[in-house]
């Protein structure tokens, strides 16, 4: 328990160095929100009117001061271009990348276990699992481009766009989960494969053979349950390659996520909901690690025995 | 192998086929053909429909169907009365009287209570008008230092603004700062609309989001990030020749799926972008002035080219560079070069800013005034030293400007200027430029006026240093003529004195232009009667669909 509350309070002072450290980051690259705001036309009196009214026109540290204050209050702001509620938009948004991020690893968990599984059975068509390097080899900018190209000319049996319009459903985001994917099927089919053949020399893997279980019986309950924190852990690490591959992936395929939303906000110095999106996302990573942790210790009896020691 | 692994199998195929079918399924249903909804593909979001919030010129292009200005523009750029039924001018062109159209209806909304509507008054025009010059406008530029009483209302000392102003029961009076005979081209683009009370009211998370409210030929239905319906307005105050019942704005942002997504018959319509030129487009062919769209479309596709009020340019700091230097850059610049190399065939080449032909207006130069004899001639004569001078070339992310940039190095070159590429954002490139660092840069206009007087005032007049006048340009001579061109009434006067005038900032070269850029439409053989006007606006209320 109080490695546990260690964990939080570690994550709690990463999330205000994050907020700090953007902010800083955000104040000293060139660009003024204001300007952007009214245009290049704008005349300077009417972009001075603007910055008054932001507060950009005042010092660093009183505006820092002053944003601490408010995301204390749970208030993260309007976007200085459409001037909707951050909080409202990046959770939507965040939804989307979400479902789009978990289809991705629904995606490579259920290939990377079906492959491993078919050649746990049929150990002559190893070779196949090297078919997946493909995800590691190309970038996910590039193989999102040629797979939608793909499927678009020669091989249109699944919608390349139109996820966020009223006629949308979670077909639409099939291909993009796929093209997402690939990176994690080819890491956790190689790991799985690797922890797999690692455990079936152990005593225990051999004696569960000669006692005549069935190969499915011993993959699944002798072998799995050996193999599952190191899975996790892999899975875990996975977590922030898959969000970054959905960043780049709902640009291409124009899926209304925080990907396009991160773009704009930086190229047109949106900072509340830039901030918004760094908030929201070491929000999201601190929580994960730490509920990794909590889920490491509840699986692996080892961890919890030198956690007390 | 055991009868186990081979039932697992079995059972992995079967999965894989079924649900191979399933897709096979849900995506025959999204092929369903629709009559008479045209569906068009666009290159970005439509982030906010309030129109003093227009971000861009999709936005722009989709509030055009929804909201109505005074007057409008034609496709061909002949003015239109739209909401003002007539209007009048004091001799000395300060005072402008429109008279508001009867009987015309904003859209239906819960906004308006249990009526659902009612009718567009005189005071709906000067409210948004008002809004329209707020300091949180973004379209207020064209209208701040114009209209009388601006600068107090933003500073918060009137309430309202006093050069605006409502004659009971149909009459809106603008009062000019300046005598301005061409006000009536400042206004034509939809940017200068009118909207209701009500539906500003509901707030900055609904009015431009979910609702948006005018009393053009279409109506909002449905905005999502990745798509805009519109379907046609029942009660619109003229007939529509189109017989469009909705228009279907799909986002699209990658080029390439925008244009699989209409080979696929997903969309009817798009604009072809710069990227898709040697993609689409015979280069160097033409019929008709139109480019050629190559073999494999040409069966099922057409295109159409419209000349829209552009200008893509490389802006000169007139007060880092002497006149001979600028004057060496202008005539070192071979514009068709660049323009073939940067626009596959879509754009103009042309050393002025004014479209040929608008409001009769015939450019001082019609052909490119390239000379490397002339351009090394006053290279001489400047301050520039070829062993230690350095020309600093801003580039950044839009409009080819890097691919512009390094064929102006190489241009430039062979007069013995040393030009390096400094490549920056956009936005950082306006700040260097609006602090007076910038020495050149790359850029591009769209105007939002529909005259040659206002397009050449706004960019050289001294009092617009340094915003628009980015370049610092200031010449008396070209100021006079300026504020003459405020006292002439005559169009032909007019276009004679403006001639003069480009020919002079030409000559001096605070600016080199480029090209002009042409809005290409590529859209399916069924869709008929495609029409842009010069703001890029497309009149979707004359299209229809076979």
């Amino acid at each position: 328990m109080r490695q546990l509350l260690l964990s939080a309070l570690y994550g709690a002072s990463l999330l205000l160095g994050v907020i700090t450290l953007t902010f800083l980051l955000f104040n000293v690259a060139p660009g003024d929100p204001a300007r952007v705001m009214l245009g290049p036309n704008a005349s300077e009196d009417a972009v001075q009117l603007l910055r008054a009214e932001l507060g950009t026109d005042r010092p660093v540290w009183e505006q820092l001061q002053h944003h601490l204050v408010r995301l204390l209050r749970l208030d993260l702001g309007r976007s200085i271009i459409d001037g909707r509620l951050v909080s409202v938009e990046i959770i939507n948004k965040f939804r989307t990348t979400l479902t789009l991020g978990g289809l991705a690893l629904l995606i490579a968990f259920c290939l990377s276990y079906i492959l491993n599984l078919f050649v746990f059975y049929l150990p002559n068509f190893s070779p196949v699992l090297a078919l997946t390097k493909i995800g590691v080899i190309t970038p996910t900018f590039f193989s999102g481009v040629i797979v939608a190209l793909l499927f678009g000319i020669f091989l249109p049996i699944v919608p390349l766009t139109g996820y966020g319009s009223t006629e949308s459903s979670w077909i639409h985001l099939m291909l993009p989960a796929s093209v997402v994917a690939l990176y994690p099927i080819a890491v956790m089919t190689s790991i799985f494969r690797e922890k797999i053949q690692e455990t079936l020399g152990r005593d225990y893997a051999r004696s569960a053979f000669s006692l005549g279980f069935s190969r499915l019986y011993v993959f699944h309950v002798t072998l799995l349950p050996s193999v599952a924190v190191s899975l996790l852990a892999g899975w875990v690490n996975l977590l922030s390659t898959i969000f970054v591959a959905s960043f780049i992936i709902e640009v291409i395929f124009s899926i209304p996520g925080v990907g396009p939303l991160l773009i704009s906000a930086i190229q047109q110095k949106d900072f509340p909901v830039l901030q918004g999106i760094v908030i929201l996302n070491a929000c999201f990573f601190v929580l994960l690690n730490w509920m990794s942790e909590f889920l490491f210790r509840l699986i692996d009896p080892r961890i919890r025995h030198y956690a007390k020691a | 192998m055991g009868f186990k692994s081979h039932k697992l199998l079995t059972t992995i195929v079967a999965l894989v086929i079924v649900s191979g079918l399933l897709f096979w399924g849900c995506e025959k249903k999204t092929h369903e053909p629709t009559s008479v909804v045209l569906r068009f593909g666009l290159e970005n979001e439509v982030t906010n429909l309030d129109p003093i919030k227009i971000p861009n010129i999709y936005a722009l292009q989709v509030a055009g169907q929804i909201y109505e200005g005074l007057v409008g523009l034609d496709e061909k750029n002949q003015p239109i009365p739209l909401l003002a039924e007539s209007w009048t001018n004091s001799k000395d062109f300060t005072v402008w009287k429109f008279k508001i159209r009867d009987g015309v209806f904003l859209h239906t909304d819960s906004c308006f209570g249990k009526n659902l509507t009612r009718e567009m008054a005189a005071e709906d025009v000067r409210y948004s008008f008002q809004r329209m010059v707020s300091k949180e406008s973004a379209s207020g530029f064209a209208l701040v230092d114009v209209i009388k009483g601006v600068p107090e209302y933003q500073a918060g000392a009137n309430q309202n603004v006093s050069g605006l102003r409502v004659i009971p029961p149909d009459t809106f009076v603008v009062e000019l700062v300046k005598p301005e005979p061409f006000f009536l081209y400042r206004i034509t683009s939809p940017l200068f609309c009118v909207f209701p009370k009500e539906a500003v009211d509901l707030g900055p998370d609904v009015f431009g989001h979910t609702k948006a409210i005018g009393t053009g030929p279409f109506r909002l239905v449905r905005k999502t990030d990745v798509e805009v319906g519109l379907e046609r307005n029942p009660k619109y105050w003229r007939s529509i020749s189109g017989n469009l019942k909705e228009i279907k704005f799909t986002v699209i942002k990658n080029d390439q799926i925008r244009l699989t997504e209409l080979r696929n018959n997903n969309i009817d319509m798009m604009a072809i972008p710069l990227s898709l030129g040697s993609a689409l487009l015979e280069v160097g062919q033409q019929t008709n002035d139109l480019p050629v769209l190559k073999t494999p479309f040409r069966d099922h596709f057409q295109i159409d080219a419209f000349r829209t009020f552009n200008t893509h340019f490389i802006g000169l700091n007139c007060e880092k560079m002497d006149i001979h230097l600028r004057r060496a850059i202008s005539l070192a610049t071979n514009r068709e070069e660049i323009t073939r190399a940067v626009t596959s065939g879509t754009g103009i080449a042309t050393p002025g800013t004014i479209p040929a032909g608008l409001l009769g207006y015939q450019p001082p130069y019609t052909k490119d005034i390239f000379n490397i004899e002339e351009a090394k001639a006053e290279l001489k004569k400047s301050k520039y030293n070829p062993k230690k001078d350095k020309i600093e070339f801003l580039v950044h992310e839009k409009d080819n400007s890097e691919q512009v940039g390094q064929i102006l190095q190489a241009q430039l070159s062979k007069i013995g200027l040393n030009v390096t590429l400094k490549r920056l954002d956009f936005n950082s490139v306006i700040g260097l430029i609006l602090k007076g660092d910038a020495v050149a840069f790359s850029m591009f206009i769209e105007y939002v006026f529909s005259a040659p007087e206002p397009m050449i005032n706004n960019l050289f007049h001294s009092s617009k240093i340094p915003v628009p006048n980015f370049w610092r340009y200031n010449n008396p001579q070209i100021d006079k003529g300026l504020d003459d061109l405020r006292k002439l009434g005559n169009r032909a006067e007019a276009n004679a004195l403006t001639q003069k005038l480009e020919k002079q900032i030409i000559d001096d070269a605070p600016v080199v232009f480029l090209y002009q850029l042409n809005n290409v439409v590529i859209y399916k053989n069924n869709v008929t009667d495609v029409a842009y006007n010069g703001h890029n606006i497309p009149l979707f209320s004359e299209v229809s669909m076979k």
